[in-house]
């Protein structure tokens, strides 16, 4: 891991910019003849200070991310001396504080604060937002001497939203999980060696040993950005799910790195994972236009993410959020069935990689029933299927009415979903094979058994952007009669996907078969991603947020 | 040799050979295993003899304290083992090459049965087991050990890795647990066998979780009463029957679209219905 130091977040030192340029320190001015159509504010949530702590907790007032407003002298003329200036956060405003020389005057506790001011002086403040998101209006209200209001003039308080960035933006760092004992087949050091080879110095492995042997980083940690005219924060949501990677999410806060959990820690389930929680890129839906996508994250009937997550998801607003049906799944994430990706030559300028049993079973079909394969011939349930052969497979009736049933009651209609709540068309799909098993012990309620990939599930993919290049890492699915990553053109899976993948990317499968694909996961599973956010929703996403909630 | 020679020799050579055995019988049936199993004697070739006693837990017991006996290091191995990793999902996960090593299958059923592990490690373990060939027979043996639903359960669905299910889906099907006998309903579809009779018979379970199996597996199998037997659960007391009958009879008859009684699912007051119905009835 890089020491907080080294950690790739793009620098921007909003207290330089207010030194060098002192037009901007000033801040903009709010008066009773003229304000600011609204104040958009960094929030305070990461550590410039560099005390371990959010900046919000610990600030006294005088962190980075506090933006200053100015009540200029000429405000105060015409109030006379039994008449009070009053300014105001109205009741049940969370999350907003108002600074006056290093005292906090109005907060959430305190929504009043009768302005200590000096005639012939400009009166300044600092406003300060603990999260991403926060919807406030700041009152500056003239009463007469009976409390009467004489003027009144209200500001739009924002703090720039949270974006979370889908597969299509530039990868800035990526973390690969390493995972070595040094005497076992248990280990995905093809799958390291792949990024490495790739990634050369944009990559940290992280340490199973260090992090209790949790693999699943891409479950801990989702990264997103917030981001505003004054600069970024990139922003670590830090699951619930706290396996042994939690130290890693936090480990990242520090200047211009918030980290923040949400939901109640001890009330996780396998939805609160961010493999659960993905990013489509920009999608036009009945005529609205979402140009930093939508969030789509999995539920079952009542059971899905959090409640705190879901609701502060939806108060971000520009990615409005859609929830898919992944009951049906022994994990229960979206990322093991779908992945978006670049492809200049569509319409969107991107697919959607879906898995297709249907396309599975046709290829398994087509082969010699006797052809070996070995990776699912062990019979354990830590190293493999039980299936020596493709006749092995496809002879199993139990097997093709589960598969039949996934696209039946499952994925065709999830497609359609698709279409309605994102806006897609039929040919915006890529067909991915990838056929299903029931997990042996995975009952997911009274009687229902959970299905995961059988054939690793290449859909379950990663899609890195540098410098003009597409890298795509899946996993190596291993239908053909070999044991190690060779021969990888004689695999009729991995024709396919060639066949129908945009062109223009590199494909990389790698083996991540005895610690990811057996566990239950992929090569999505084991990686996570800071990719470089959009900028300018303030603008292009402003009718998604014109309304205050 | 007179009857009193024989008499005589029965007596003093009776103990002696009886003794083991009873001795691996009462390790078996130890409320300590372990400590039972420490304070055994019994020589290699007694309990050799024993793997072809007719008591399954006589069996057991004497395959897995050879093994012991002749794999020590592994034994302790197994015995110490910790699933330090998890699924994806959360289960335990073990990932430990040593519980598929040759001589290991006894005693990671050994470890199942006597362990004293908690249900998901216990899973585990048993999940392990298909890394040997013979994991079917000493699943058999074992099965009335098997004393948490899910174990059974389990078994049964790793029966799709193995070619002779079918004694082990038979005493499924008669389980005592609704859990075990849906899975077997569920497993017939894998497990080559007549399996149709049992099925029409399940359809009328107590339980709504085994009635929901076997008419799923009907719609699948089909076979002559399959239609009328489903058809019939299409007025179920249980929501999750009705639904599993509106997949079936529209795989069993190309026409179920036009029942009147499937029709009028349309406004069963349970959505998971409804929607079955109207995911189904959908053009392609």
């Amino acid at each position: 891991m890089p020491s907080p130091a080294e950690k790739p977040m793009i620098p921007m030192r909003r207290g330089t910019m207010c030194l060098l340029l002192l037009a901007a320190c000033a801040g903009p001015e709010l008066s009773f003849e003229d304000a600011p159509e609204r104040l958009i504010l960094l929030p305070d949530a990461d550590d410039d200070l560099g005390n371990g702590k959010a900046d919000w907790r610990k600030s006294g007032g005088d962190g980075e991310d506090i933006a200053s407003l100015v009540v200029p002298a000429e405000s105060f003329r015409g109030i006379g001396r039994s008449e009070t200036l009053i300014l105001a956060l109205p009741e049940g405003t969370r999350g907003i504080r108002v600074w006056h020389e290093g005292e906090e005057v109005l907060s959430g506790s305190e929504t009043s604060w009768e302005v200590a001011w000096t005639r012939g002086e400009d009166l300044e403040l600092g406003v300060q937002a603990r999260d991403p998101g926060i919807e406030a209006a700041l009152v500056l209200r003239h009463e007469s001497a009976s409390g009467e209001v004489v003027r009144e003039i209200s500001l739009r308080v924002s703090s720039a939203p949270l974006v979370l960035a889908h597969h299509l933006r530039p990868a800035e760092h990526v973390w690969v999980m390493d995972v070595e004992d040094g005497v076992s087949a248990y280990n995905n050091q093809h799958m390291v060696s792949v990024y490495a080879e790739v990634l050369g110095d944009d990559v940290t492995f992280v340490d199973q040993f260090q992090h209790q042997f949790d693999v699943w980083v891409q479950d801990e940690l989702q990264i997103g950005s917030v981001v505003s005219e004054q600069g970024r924060i990139d922003y670590v949501l830090d699951s619930i799910r706290d396996g042994g990677l939690d130290p890693l999410p936090k480990s990242l806060l520090g200047p211009d790195v918030a980290v923040e959990t949400w939901g109640t820690q001890g009330e996780q389930s396998t939805y609160d994972s961010f493999g659960n929680l993905e990013v489509s890129p920009p999608v036009t839906v009945d005529g609205v236009e979402y140009p930093y996508g939508r969030i789509y994250l999995g539920n079952r009937d009542r059971f899905g993410p959090h409640s705190g997550l879901i609701s502060f998801l939806q108060e971000q607003r520009i990615q409005a959020p859609i929830e898919l049906d992944t009951s049906w799944l022994c994990v229960g994430h979206v990322d093991e069935y779908m992945s978006f990706l670049p492809d200049p030559t569509a319409p969107k300028g991107y697919r959607v990689a879906l898995a297709d049993p249907v396309l599975g079973l046709e290829l398994l079909d087509s082969m010699d029933p006797a052809t070996a394969l070995p990776r699912y011939a062990r019979g354990n349930t830590d190293e493999g299927h039980g299936r020596p052969t493709v006749g092995s497979i496809v002879s199993d009736a139990g097997f093709r009415a589960t598969n039949g049933e996934v696209v039946e009651l499952h994925l065709d209609p999830l497609r359609a979903q698709l279409k309605a709540e994102l806006g897609l068309t039929d040919e915006d799909f890529i067909s991915v094979p990838l056929v299903f098993e029931e997990v042996p012990g995975c009952f997911i309620e009274s009687g229902v058994v959970g299905v995961a990939a059988m054939t690793p599930g290449m859909v379950n993919l990663v899609v890195l952007e540098r410098d003009g290049v597409t890298d795509v890492f899946l996993a190596d699915p291993f239908v053909r009669d070999e044991d190690t990553p060779v021969n990888q053109d004689a695999d009729p899976f991995i024709a396919a996907v060639r066949e129908r993948m945009p062109q223009h990317l590199q494909l990389h499968f790698v083996d991540n078969w005895f610690v990811y694909h057996m566990g239950l996961g992929e090569v999505h599973c084991g990686t996570n991603e800071l990719r470089t956010p959009q900028s300018g929703w303030w603008q292009d996403a402003a009718h998604l947020i014109s309304e205050t909630p | 040799m007179n009857r009193w020679t024989l008499w005589l020799g029965l007596a003093v050579s009776l103990p002696a050979l009886a003794a083991p055995r009873d001795e691996v019988a009462s390790v078996a049936s130890s409320s300590d295993y372990v400590v039972a199993r420490e304070a055994s004697s019994v020589s290699i070739d007694t309990l050799r003899s024993l793997l072809q006693d007719g008591s399954a837990s006589v069996r057991l017991t004497a395959r897995a304290m050879l093994a012991r006996s002749e794999h020590p290091e592994l034994a302790a191995q197994i015995d110490a083992a910790q699933p330090r990793l998890s699924t994806r999902d959360g289960r335990p996960r073990f990932a430990l090459e040593a519980l598929s090593r040759p001589g290991a299958g006894p005693l990671v059923l050994e470890r199942l049965l006597h362990g004293g592990d908690p249900l998901q490690v216990r899973l585990a373990l048993l999940g392990n087991l298909p890394a040997h060939e013979a994991w079917g027979t000493w699943v058999a043996e074992a099965w009335p050990f098997l004393d948490e639903p899910e174990l059974r359960a389990t078994s049964l669905q790793l029966l799709a890795r193995t070619s002779d299910g079918g004694p082990l889906l038979e005493r499924g099907l008669g389980d005592t647990a609704p859990l075990v006998r849906a899975m077997a309903a569920r497993m017939s579809l894998s497990v080559t066998g007549p399996w149709q009779p049992a099925l029409l018979g399940a359809v009328t379970d107590d339980s709504a979780m085994v009635r929901a199996s076997a008419v799923r597996s009907l719609g699948f199998l089909g076979g002559e009463g399959a239609a009328d037997a489903v058809r019939a659960r299409l007025s179920d007391a249980s929501a999750e029957v009705r639904q599993e009958a509106v997949s079936a009879a529209l795989r069993l008859d190309p026409d179920a679209g036009s029942w009147p009684e499937l029709l009028d699912l349309r406004a069963d007051p349970d959505p998971g219905v409804r929607s079955r119905v109207r995911v189904q009835l959908a053009p392609p």
